[in-house]
């Protein structure tokens, strides 16, 4: 798999230097480890020996007609004599047949839940916010949960490969989950090699199984009368010394390798095309999602079984009287409809965007993200999906239709992350905690927008920068993300539109009020591209709010920029912002101001028409432009056509993306474009970052 | 019918002869062409609030703003009048003039006092049809503004800043 020096990290540690030494790898070639052998009467012996110093012992055992996953007592629960058959569309649980092997324990696939559940649970408490009798609000994230250790018997390659994604994903990167790093600190793995595969099955063409080379503690395998055992790790090889366990025999060991040999030639190595991620990027405008969108329910299935899937989103709890409430951090999936839903409308209103966005994702930007495959080859998601839709057939016959030619040579499954269309990464530390802020004065904009000025004593937040953005806490409501629309030395101004509950409970917030304030996040607009250049600014709606900073660092510094041009839309003369300061930087003599309405009554005198249409002939030389863009997104699509068609570099454009945020940091999904997680790469992107992304609809 | 001199007095004062500034369109035409059309282009000075374009009435005159603001606006049953785009200096006006039924698609109004660059629409219409040259340089123009037209009223039936649906916070 992907990292094979990989197998536990301890909560905080930032890509491996604090690892637990006698963990830090499997020992080298797992194949040539010596192999002892547990016969099958002293099994529980293993058990009790992994549930020493009350260690929790979790494997699978049978619970209405299934085998699940859960705590176990003995070795009596386990599943023996079962076994699961996965087709397309359908699991069940059948005997053994007669005869030999038929009192097997691990004689099945996987199963649903494999050991998701156990490091990432569904439901985890993440934060509770209330006001302290003096009126202030607090914000308490849930610290790292006191997590007992866990061994985890049963775990196959496929599983074990999906909890090297997940460290990836939850550990290594920018931010990293403090409660997955609670339960991931101090986890035995003893893992059992398959002697049996599903029709689902795909490892060996993922390049995750069916043998297990790392990840593991222990590597069973199971044979009639007992298991090979070898230690994979020093914890591994501790406890079999406490077993005293005899050699293997060493045919007894062939019969064993015989075993996972005939599984693998049974599964085969070309389950889905070597190219995967390059077809599906250069097909996003195939016509076989539409095909696939007819069958799929948008069920949301697949992205609960798989062992990668991530996304999370909080539920929030409130009291009566709406001083207090707690999130529950819950699994998300990218086939809900709220799931990239945000104020300006839904980025994925049909079911094939949301089909297109999983599986691009799983086999695709996974890759840009991450430096992995997201999909393990363990086939929950073609066994789970209630009408058998198979990614092995779809990805088949998108790389074989394909409509543009997909770029990778056959044979390279790891393409490179260093595409210069990808952002740099944040590079600093991304806050987590919550600060506190005080509402100084609120402004009525217009009928649904007011501006609250803040004032804090945060270092951080007073350190913002134009673009950023805060997540905003009050009691009872959810957490909304919202731009910085000024900065003061003592605190800073948040322009908000009432969209939703929350933020209408903000816009009539009154002086005094108390708030919680995470931030500040996100990369911030670029002011520095544009000294020395022409300045063309272009705002539509609420995305004056976010450009309001850039217009502050233009006039507190006017001589760094040449020519300055600002271009304002709105949709109605009742809906524009900040009209006082608007006029008056369309009074000075050293920029122009253009202000458009979409729609007027005829007490209207100013100008009707779209933004764009304000620089038909008025940019001049847009080579030495530096454009700073912010609307909804078919005005920053149009608006970019045009200043590219003036002559504006595409390096030279930038825009802030709207995108569903709940966590900010890159953890929780929601904002993913392509490649970009929108938080934590963005907002603010170059026109030349986001390629065709900008453009294509339902991404 | 009309010679420029008549044309359009119920809305404005028409000056024949001279013109005191640069008129955009007319200059970006080949000298030739702009030579032939300027002798029958006369001035039309407008206070604010005049409407010299009506919707589904014939039009009399094609213009080029040359200074001022005037509004494109349609009437909309149930909303009344819409203004779907307003026009600056350089903009032509009355392109109905020169395409049968010569009957306008909107109603046009100055926002302020505007000064406008104008012709008959009849001898327009002559102009095109014997001065093949004028006709290719002067059917591009009108066609972009056609095109502009069409655009903004596309706009505005889309509704760029709205269409959207419940919200999440």
């Amino acid at each position: 798999m992907v990292t094979p020096d990989r197998v536990a990290t301890v909560p905080g540690s930032r890509g491996g230097s604090m690892m637990t030494p006698d963990r830090v790898a499997m020992l080298p070639a797992v194949d040539t480890l010596p192999r002892t052998f547990l016969p099958r009467h002293r099994v529980d012996e293993l058990l009790t020996a992994l549930g020493a110093g009350g260690r929790r012992v979790i494997g699978p055992t049978v619970v209405d007609g299934a085998i699940v996953m859960t705590d176990l007592e003995g070795a009596a629960e386990l599943p023996a004599g079962w076994t699961l058959r996965s087709v397309p569309g359908r699991v069940t649980m059948e005997p053994l047949p007669e005869g030999p092997g038929a009192a097997r324990t691990f004689q099945y696939p996987v199963t649903g839940d494999g050991i998701k559940q156990t490091l990432f649970p569904s439901r985890v408490d993440a934060l509770s916010v209330d006001t302290a009798p003096d009126g202030t609000v607090r914000v308490r994230v849930v610290g790292p949960v006191d997590a007992p250790p866990v061994a985890i018997i049963g775990a196959r390659a496929c599983d074990l490969a999906g909890l090297a994604v997940h460290d990836r994903v939850l550990l290594d990167g920018p931010a990293s989950d403090p409660d997955y790093a609670a339960r991931r600190a101090d986890v035995l793995i003893v893992a059992v090699e398959c002697a049996l595969a599903g029709s689902t099955c795909f490892c060996a063409s993922m390049g995750t199984g069916p043998e297990v080379t790392s990840g593991a503690d222990l590597i069973l395998n199971e044979l009639d009368e007992g298991f090979i055992v070898r230690a994979a790790t020093r914890a591994g090889e501790r406890l079999v010394s406490t077993l005293h366990l005899d050699a293997a025999d060493p045919a007894a060991t062939a019969r064993a390798t015989a075993e996972v040999a005939e599984v693998r030639a049974g599964l085969g190595t070309a389950a889905i095309p070597d190219n995967a991620r390059d077809v599906l990027l250069a097909n996003l405008g195939h016509a076989r999602w539409d095909e696939i969108a007819e069958r799929c329910l948008s069920c949301a299935n697949c992205t609960l079984v798989c062992p990668t899937c991530f996304c999370t989103g909080p539920v929030v709890q409130s009291d009566m009287d709406g001083r207090a409430s707690s999130s529950v951090r819950t699994w998300d999936s990218c086939f809900t409809d709220g799931f990239a839903q945000v104020a300006g409308g839904n980025f994925r209103p049909r079911p094939r965007d949301r089909y297109r966005q999983w599986l691009t994702h799983k086999f695709g930007t996974w890759w840009d993200q991450f430096g992995t495959s997201g999909c393990v080859g363990c086939g929950r998601c073609i066994a789970w999906c209630p009408v058998g839709i198979d990614v092995r057939e779809e990805l088949t016959i998108l790389a074989a239709n394909s409509a543009t030619p997909a770029v990778t040579p056959p044979g390279d499954r790891r393409p490179g992350t260093d595409d210069a269309r990808h952002p740099a990464p944040v590079p600093f530390e991304l806050p987590t905690a919550y600060a506190n802020a005080t509402v100084e004065w609120v402004r009525q904009e217009t009928a649904d927008t007011a501006t609250l000025r803040l004032t804090t004593r945060d270092p951080g937040l007073l350190a913002g920068r134009p673009g950023q953005f805060v997540m905003v806490a009050v009691p009872a409501f959810a957490i909304p993300p919202i731009s910085v629309s000024r900065f003061h030395p003592d605190g800073l101004e948040l322009t908000i539109r009432a969209a939703g509950a929350a933020t209408s409970f903000l816009t009539r917030l009154r002086p005094g009020a108390s708030l919680g304030l995470r931030g500040p996040l996100g990369r911030p607009w670029p002011i520095e591209d544009a000294f020395g250049r022409d300045v063309v600014v272009v705002a539509g709606g609420i995305g004056l709010a976010p450009l309001r900073p850039v217009l502050d660092a233009i006039v507190q510094a006017r001589d760094r920029f040449a020519d300055v041009r600002l271009y304002i839309g709105a949709r109605t003369p009742r809906d524009q912002l900040f009209i006082d300061e608007i006029n008056a930087l369309a009074d000075r003599d050293d920029m122009i101001v253009r202000v458009t309405v979409d729609r007027a009554g005829p007490e209207w005198l100013g100008r009707v028409g779209i933004v764009t249409q304000l620089f038909r002939s008025v940019v001049g030389t847009g080579r030495d432009a530096t454009a700073f863009i912010c609307g909804p997104e078919r005005m920053m699509a149009a608006t970019t056509d045009r200043l590219g068609d003036l002559g504006v570099p595409r390096e030279h454009m930038w825009l802030t993306l709207e995108r569903h945020m709940d966590c900010g940091v890159g953890l929780c999904g929601h904002c993913q474009l392509g490649r970009r997680f929108v938080c934590r790469d963005g907002p603010v992107f170059s026109v030349a970052e986001l390629g065709d992304d900008l453009r294509t609809e339902g991404l | 019918m009309s010679s420029p001199n008549r044309a359009s007095t119920h809305v404005g004062r028409v000056h024949p002869g001279v013109w005191p500034t640069e008129i955009p369109v007319l200059d970006a035409l080949p000298e030739g062409p702009r030579g032939r059309l300027a002798a029958s282009v006369a001035r039309l000075d407008l206070k604010a609030g005049v409407t010299f374009l009506r919707e589904g009435e014939t039009t009399d005159f094609l213009a080029i703003v040359v200074a001022g603001r005037v509004a494109v606006h349609l009437r909309v049953p149930e909303r009344g009048p819409i203004t779907i785009l307003t026009l600056e200096p350089g903009d032509i006006v009355g392109w109905s003039a020169i395409v049968a039924p010569y009957r306008a698609t909107t109603s046009v109004t100055t926002l302020e006092p505007t000064e406008l660059a104008m012709i008959d629409a009849e001898t327009l219409r002559g102009l095109l049809e014997a001065d093949i040259e004028l006709a290719a340089a002067l059917h591009p123009l009108i066609l972009d503004t056609v095109v502009a037209r069409l655009a903004a009223t596309r706009t505005q039936l889309l509704d760029l800043f709205q269409g959207r649906e419940a919200d999440p916070w």
